[in-house]
C-alpha cells in the first residue's frame, strides 16, 4: 500500500526500484534453495525418471519466476510449489502418453547399496519394479494420494491442498490404496512361495 | 494369525514404499535451477526489448506506407464526386452525377515549377505586334512632320528616289537569261 502511494506520487527512485527487484531475486533464490529438493521429489514420484523430474523442476521454477510478484503474497510457498510441480509433472506425463513414447522408469540407486550382495540387490530391484506396476494399475484417485503420501515431507494436509480435496478423503483413499497393494502383494508372494 | 500377517504386511509395505519413493536429485540441483532462471530472466528481458523494437519499426513502416499511398499523383487530380443537386434533376429523369475537380495539393517541387519564368511567360497575354513598338527618334519625327506639311514635295522626292534606285540597281528578274519582262514594264 505504501509502495503504491509512492509510485502514484512519483517518488520512487531508481535505487528503490532496483532494491525491490533485488529483494524479489533474493526471495526467489531463497525459495529455490529451500524447496528445490521437495519439488524434484514430487516430480520424480509422478514421472519416475531423473531427467524428466529435473526438467519438471526447472519448468516449475520458471513458472514461479513469471509469477514472481505472487510469491510475496503466498502464505505457504511450500504448498504453492507442490501444487505447481504436481500440475507440471502430470501435464508432462500426459504428453508423453499422448506422443506414445514408452515410459522409462528408472530404479533409483540406493545409498549404501555397495554393502548388499548382488542377489539382495536384484531382489530389491524386482520388488520395486513389481510395486511400481501395482501402483500404476491403481485407479487414479487412489494412486495420486498414495504417491504423495510416500514422500515423508508431505503431510495429509499438504496432500489435500495439492490435490484440492479434503483431508478425510485423502486418508480414506490412501487407506484403500494400501489395502489393495497389500492384498496383491500377499497373493503374489504366496504364489511364489 | 491374520492380523499378524497384516501387521507384517504393513511394515513390509512401508519399507517397500519407502524404497520406492526414495529418490535424490543429482548434486547441484539448486545451482542448475538458479542458472536456468537467470538465463530465462535475461532472455525474457532481451525478448521484451526486441518486441518493442520490432513494434516501433512496424509502426514507422506503416506510417510511411500510408503516407506514400495517400499522396496524389501529379498527373491525376483526385476526383471528388459531389452529391447530385436538385437542379440537376430538373432537365431529365435520368440523374446526372456532377463531378467536380479539386486542385490537388501541390508539393514543393510542383510549386517551384509553376513559379519558373518560362511558365510565367506562357501565362502572360500575347502581344499584337512583335517586336513591340519603340518610341520614334528625332529624324523619324522630322520626316513625318515634312510629309504631313508638304505631301506633294514628299511624293515627288519618293518618286525620284525610286527611279534613281531602279537605275542603279536593276531588277534581278530582268537580268536572268530566258526570262521575259512583264507586259506592263514593256509599255
Amino acid at each position: 500500500m505504501c509502495e503504491g502511494l509512492r509510485v502514484a506520487s512519483g517518488q520512487v527512485t531508481v535505487s528503490d526500484a532496483m532494491a525491490l527487484a533485488r529483494t524479489e531475486e533474493d526471495q526467489l533464490e531463497l525459495t529455490v534453495r529451500q524447496h528445490a529438493r521437495l519439488v524434484y521429489r514430487i516430480a520424480y514420484s509422478v514421472l519416475r525418471n531423473h531427467h524428466d523430474a529435473e526438467d519438471a523442476t526447472q519448468e516449475t521454477f520458471v513458472r514461479v519466476l513469471r509469477a514472481q510478484r505472487k510469491l510475496a503474497t503466498v502464505d505457504d510457498p511450500r504448498r504453492w510449489l507442490a501444487r505447481i510441480v504436481w500440475r507440471v509433472a502430470i501435464e508432462r506425463k500426459r504428453k508423453v502418453a499422448e506422443i506414445g513414447l514408452e515410459e522409462i522408469s528408472e530404479v533409483p540407486a540406493q545409498p549404501g547399496s555397495e554393502t548388499k550382495s548382488a542377489d539382495q540387490q536384484l531382489i530389491e530391484m524386482e520388488m520395486t519394479g513389481l510395486l511400481h506396476d501395482l501402483i500404476e494399475r491403481l485407479p487414479r484417485r487412489l494412486r495420486e494420494p498414495l504417491i504423495l503420501s510416500i514422500l515423508e515431507e508431505m503431510s495429509i494436509s499438504d496432500i489435500a491442498t495439492t490435490l484440492e480435496t479434503s483431508e478425510a478423503a485423502i486418508r480414506s483413499r490412501i487407506f484403500r490404496a494400501r489395502q489393495i497393494l497389500k492384498e496383491k502383494l500377499s497373493r503374489l508372494l504366496e504364489g511364489e512361495i | 494369525m491374520k492380523s499378524a500377517n497384516n501387521q507384517f504386511d504393513d511394515s513390509k509395505l512401508d519399507e517397500m514404499l519407502k524404497k520406492y519413493g526414495d529418490s535424490e536429485p543429482r548434486p547441484g540441483l539448486e545451482d542448475r535451477v538458479l542458472a536456468h532462471i537467470s538465463i530465462e530472466r535475461e532472455g525474457s528481458g532481451a525478448g521484451g526489448w526486441n518486441w518493442r523494437l520490432a513494434l516501433a519499426v512496424l509502426a514507422v513502416g506503416a506510417v510511411a506506407a500510408v503516407g506514400v499511398f495517400m499522396t496524389p499523383k501529379p498527373g491525376s487530380p483526385p476526383v471528388t464526386p459531389v452529391k447530385e443537386t436538385a437542379s440537376s434533376k430538373t432537365g431529365s429523369d435520368i440523374p446526372t452525377p456532377v463531378v467536380t475537380y479539386r486542385k490537388p495539393h501541390l508539393t514543393a517541387k510542383q510549386v517551384r515549377r509553376e513559379r519558373s519564368p518560362q511558365k510565367a511567360a506562357q501565362t502572360e497575354p500575347r502581344l499584337e505586334q512583335f517586336p513591340s513598338p519603340t518610341p520614334l527618334n528625332e529624324q523619324e519625327q522630322l520626316l513625318i512632320r515634312f510629309i504631313r506639311d508638304r505631301p506633294k514635295d514628299a511624293a515627288m522626292v519618293a518618286r525620284l528616289q525610286t527611279e534613281l534606285r531602279d537605275k542603279e540597281f536593276p531588277s534581278t528578274v530582268e537580268q536572268l537569261p530566258g526570262v521575259e519582262k512583264p507586259p506592263d514594264s514593256q509599255e
